[in-house]
This record gives C-alpha cells, sequence and structure tokens, in this order.
C-alpha cells in the first residue's frame, strides 16, 4: 500500500467537501453501491480510486461499499451529525471496563500495570465520549419535537416521545443510576481504588499513573452525574409531559368519533333544595333562573286612563260593611278579601281608600282598633297604573290589626 | 340534645356545591381549605343528607349524584375536545394544557372555530353549543370557564377533569387494542 500523508487526505476532504458530505449520506441510506457512486464521482469528476487510496471508503464485495467507520465518526463529529446509540451497544462497556479493572487490581508486574491503566483510561474516555454524544443527540431530538419542526401530528409526536423514552432515555438512565450493577458504579469502584494506589503505590511512576486514573475517573463520575440529571430532571419530564399531552387529544379524537356513546365525566343535577332559608337558596335560585331569561322591556299598557271609568269612593257603604262584619280579626285582608270580591284586582288607591275608614276621627270612635304583634305581617301585591300610565305592581308588607265593637 | 355545629363559611360551600358548582383552589381558596380540613365532616355531611358524594382534588372539589346532568357533561367534553383538536389543527396548540390555562378565548372567535370545525355537524345538532354565549354563562355557573366579561373567557383548573376523561378513553381503548 502506497503511504499517504494524512495533510493530502485532509486536503482532498477540504477541496471536495460537498462531495463527502453527499457520500456520507448515501453511506447512512444503507450500504453504497457502485452505480450510485460512480454517477457521484462523475458528476464531480473524481477518480474512485483515490477513494480506496485515501481510505475513504471500503469495498464490501457485490459491488457493494461503504464509508470507513473511522472515516465516518470522525464526518459525524465534523457536521453534528449523530445517531443515537442502542443502550446495548453502551453496555458493552461495562464488560471491557470491569474486565481491565478485574486484571489491574492483582497485575503486579510494572509493565502490565502500566498497560492496564491506560487501556482503562481509554475505555472510561470512549464510554463517557458516548455518553456524551448521546446525550447531546437526545436533547436534540427532544427539542425539535418539542418545538414540533418537522411539524408532524400529535400522535406521531406521542409515539416519538414514547420511543425516545423506552429504548432510549430509560435504559441510558439506567446505566448512569447509582445502582451497584451499573456502569456508574463501577466507575465510583475504580476511582476509590486509583485514590488509594495514588497514596499508598511503592512505585512513584506507578503511583503518578494511578493519579491519572484517579483524575480520569473522577472527572467521568462528575460528568455522568451532570448527564444523568439532564435526563431525569429535564428531557424525562418532558417527554412524560408530551405524552400525556399526546393522549389528551387522541382520547379527544376517539371521543368525538361517537360522542353521544361515552359517559363522560360526572356532573350534579341541579335540585332546587330549601337547606336554610328562602333567601339563600329560592331566592339564589329564582335570581339566576331569571337571569337567564332577562329581557328588559317597559311594559306599556295601552288603554288610557280617560277610558276607565272613574271610581268614587262611598265611605258610608263601607262603614255599615264593617260594622255588620264585627269583630274582623284581620282588617287589612278583610279589605282585601272584600276588594277582590267586588273588582278584578287588588287596586292600592281603592285598597288605601277602605283601609283608612277605622283611622277616621269620628267611626274610629265607633269601633275598637288594637294592633298584632309587629312580626304578624301579610305580603300583598298591588296594581296601581303610574302617572305616565304604565301599569306597575307593588309588593307591601301589611301589619295585622284587628277591629271589634267599643265595649260599653 | 344534639348540637349541630359547622366550619366557618359552612353555608358559602354548601350553597356553592348544591349549585353544581367547583370550588377551585384559586378562586375560592378559603372556601377549598375549609372542605378539605373537615374532609371526613363534609363527605358524611352531603352523603348522610343528600346522598351525594363529595369529590376532593389537588385544585378543585365538587359533588356528584346518582343522577348525573349528562346533557352539560356531555356538551362541555364536545366543546373542549373540538376546541382542542381545532386549536391543534390551526397550529396554535404547543401545548395543550399551557394553552388552556393561560388563553383569554373570544366567545366570537370560539363560535367561528366551531362553526368552521371539522366536527360542526356535532355543533349543529347540540342546542346548548347552537347559543354559546349562554352555554358560557352555564359554564361559568359552575366554575369550569371564569367569565372575564360578556365576551371573553378563560378555563378554570376544572378542565383537568375533562383531560384526564380522555387520557382514560385512549388508555382504555389501546388496552382493547392490545
Amino acid at each position: 500500500m502506497r503511504y499517504i500523508d494524512a495533510k493530502t487526505i485532509l486536503n482532498f476532504i477540504t477541496q471536495y467537501f460537498d462531495f463527502i458530505k453527499e457520500l456520507y449520506k448515501l453511506n447512512k441510506d444503507g450500504l453504497i453501491f457502485y452505480d450510485n457512486l460512480a454517477k457521484l464521482c462523475n458528476r464531480k469528476n473524481i477518480e474512485i480510486k483515490k477513494l480506496f487510496d485515501y481510505k475513504i471508503i471500503d469495498d464490501i464485495g457485490n459491488e457493494s461499499y461503504e464509508l470507513n467507520v473511522n472515516f465516518d465518526n470522525f464526518l459525524s463529529f465534523l457536521i453534528d451529525d449523530f445517531k443515537l446509540d442502542l443502550p446495548e451497544s453502551i453496555k458493552k462497556y461495562k464488560n471491557s471496563i470491569n474486565e481491565i479493572f478485574a486484571k489491574l487490581k492483582f497485575e503486579t508486574d510494572k509493565n502490565k500495570i502500566f498497560a492496564l491503566i491506560d487501556g482503562l483510561i481509554k475505555e472510561i474516555r470512549k464510554f463517557l465520549s458516548d455518553i456524551h454524544l448521546n446525550t447531546l443527540e437526545l436533547i436534540r431530538q427532544v427539542n425539535e419535537l418539542k418545538a414540533n419542526i418537522n411539524k408532524i401530528e400529535y400522535i406521531d409526536k406521542m409515539r416519538k416521545a414514547a420511543f425516545l423514552i423506552d429504548y432510549f432515555i430509560s435504559p441510558l438512565n439506567q446505566i448512569l443510576s447509582e445502582h451497584h450493577e451499573s456502569v456508574f458504579n463501577q466507575i465510583l469502584e475504580i476511582s476509590t481504588f486509583a485514590n488509594e494506589r495514588k497514596l499508598n503505590y511503592p512505585d512513584k511512576n506507578i503511583r503518578d499513573n494511578f493519579e491519572k486514573l484517579y483524575v480520569q475517573t473522577s472527572y467521568t463520575s462528575e460528568e455522568l452525574t451532570k448527564h444523568s440529571k439532564i435526563l431525569t430532571k429535564n428531557l424525562l419530564p418532558l417527554l412524560e409531559r408530551m405524552k400525556t399531552e399526546s393522549a389528551i387529544l387522541s382520547g379527544f379524537i376517539e371521543y368525538l368519533k361517537t360522542p353521544y356513546l361515552f359517559e363522560t365525566p360526572e356532573l350534579l343535577k341541579k335540585t332546587q333544595y330549601n337547606t336554610y332559608t328562602r333567601e339563600s337558596n329560592i331566592r339564589a335560585d329564582c335570581n339566576e333562573i331569571f337571569e337567564q331569561f332577562a329581557n328588559p322591556e317597559l311594559v306599556i299598557v295601552e288603554d288610557s286612563i280617560e277610558n276607565q271609568s272613574i271610581w268614587l269612593f262611598d265611605s258610608q257603604k263601607y262603614k255599615d260593611l264593617i260594622k255588620e262584619s264585627l269583630p274582623i280579626d284581620d282588617y287589612f285582608e278583610w279589605c282585601k278579601t272584600i276588594l277582590l270580591q267586588e273588582f278584578f284586582s287588588l287596586e292600592i288607591d281603592k285598597f288605601f281608600a277602605l283601609a283608612s275608614l277605622p283611622f277616621q276621627k269620628e267611626f274610629g270612635n265607633e269601633i275598637e282598633l288594637s294592633f298584632l304583634e309587629e312580626s304578624n305581617k301579610n305580603e300583598m301585591d298591588f296594581n296601581f297604573i303610574s302617572a305616565n300610565s304604565q301599569y306597575n305592581k307593588v309588593k307591601l308588607n301589611v301589619p295585622k290589626i284587628s277591629l271589634a265593637n267599643v265595649e260599653i | 340534645m344534639l348540637k349541630f355545629e359547622t366550619p366557618d363559611n359552612h353555608k358559602a360551600i354548601v350553597n356553592s356545591l348544591l349549585k353544581g358548582k367547583f370550588i377551585l383552589i384559586d378562586k375560592d381558596r378559603l372556601l377549598f381549605e375549609t372542605i378539605i380540613q373537615y374532609k371526613v365532616f363534609y363527605t358524611d355531611f352531603f352523603k348522610l343528607t343528600f346522598g351525594y358524594q363529595l369529590i376532593t382534588r389537588n385544585k378543585f372539589c365538587y359533588l356528584i349524584s346518582d343522577k348525573s346532568d349528562e346533557k352539560l357533561s356531555k356538551t362541555t367534553t364536545i366543546f373542549i375536545a373540538i376546541l382542542c383538536y381545532e386549536l391543534d389543527r390551526v397550529g396554535g396548540l404547543k401545548s395543550i394544557k399551557e394553552t388552556f390555562d393561560y388563553t383569554i378565548f373570544d366567545v366570537s372567535e370560539v363560535k367561528k372555530l366551531l362553526d368552521d370545525s371539522t366536527y360542526n355537524s356535532i355543533v349543529y345538532n347540540n342546542d346548548k353549543l347552537n347559543n354559546l354565549q349562554s352555554f358560557i354563562r352555564e359554564l361559568g355557573s359552575r366554575n369550569i370557564v371564569e367569565r372575564i366579561n360578556e365576551d371573553k373567557f378563560k378555563f378554570t383548573d376544572a378542565i383537568e377533569l375533562f383531560f384526564e376523561f380522555s387520557i382514560e378513553l385512549i388508555k382504555n381503548k389501546n388496552k382493547g387494542n392490545n
């Protein structure tokens, strides 16, 4: 194989970066087939051979190619395009780290200890880098989902949120959480071991190497805690909320298909109860009922006063009637009855004329008048015609008085 | 002789709940806190006096009975469901809960949304929704919405009940499918 200077390869990448990006995209969509590769190279006037010389692509047979793994990783890093790793591929670090650590604990050979510490640091860094990239990618995907950049429907949004939680965030969180089998816990164990060795190991060079391991593991555990917090405090609640919200919309859409078939939340059917007093309930309910139908309008009776027959109060007639009816227990109630027998409705002017008779000086001397208790009042509805010919009603609380013959 | 004692605000609590109102922590904190403090008393009081069940939640409480006001409940659910769907469809709904928590709705705009809705046939066949102004007044009298003025309103925390209904419905459907 011909040796090619790294600078030459980098120059090639710089010069044909658009081509490289297209190649990267082809590879991302699956295998690169010869026809597609040839077309792309012809269009950009690039020799396919150069791609092999620069170790950019690998021939995997059957006229199919793929980007070299290292080159693929380098490009995804350069253009900030990262695919989420399945948690299983991150879990593998647990075994590799564990295996190296187990050997390191009992190794006494100086060179082997150096090699094992280097190997352990390398593996921990790779692990941390993967966690870092995955968390960044999850943040990107969750934010994209939150802003709904791709304008996907709620149902799909819910599915995507559930997928991210179930396949990536929860398993990743398992790896990072503080249970005894987690990688995080393993890193802490190595850190404690390295701390002890960096102080007590007899050989200074080895002590220095353990110091490096201790610094690396301390940094890693701090970083892992940060990532775990991002997952549990930010991403997980956000996605859970999206799941809930999507469920609300999905539920409503389902409901609207047959809205009258489902039993909806129970709401109390209003019933009129006289729990306390008339004032507290019935009046309030009446107000509510009337407010709904309230349509304030002035009622004007067309008949003019002129058309009505003028009533002349025959006081003697009523005085005689009172005397005949004595004793009268509730005089005003009696007036009401008499007037209603004679006229169509209870009119206030007729009522006052009749009601005032026992209070006249002369007639008052002929009868005994006594007031009953203040609390005994009758509520009466009266009609009257006001000065502008409007027909009105008025409610009055009328006291109770009794009339009797004067005792001689 | 039995002595009947009640907590403060008893009359206001009973009157509100019997009118089918939701007592809200935001709006009637004093009443709400009294109910929570005397939860056992009020649970028994409504059960033994009226046969009603007192439901207390984090942000509101209300009464239910054997006889539910089905018409109001169904119309309210339809109303919220259509509103939710349409707001999402026109792209204004970034977060359902936040939208319903903070938006002040205008009756005429909501009416237009319902009239133009994919589900407008349901609206046309519902007499309560046909008179939206009056329906909003009714929701206001139950504390399901808070009326800012004659034309504007916002939803209260009582809407949570309808969201829960929807989540439950889709959960049950998914269970059935599995």
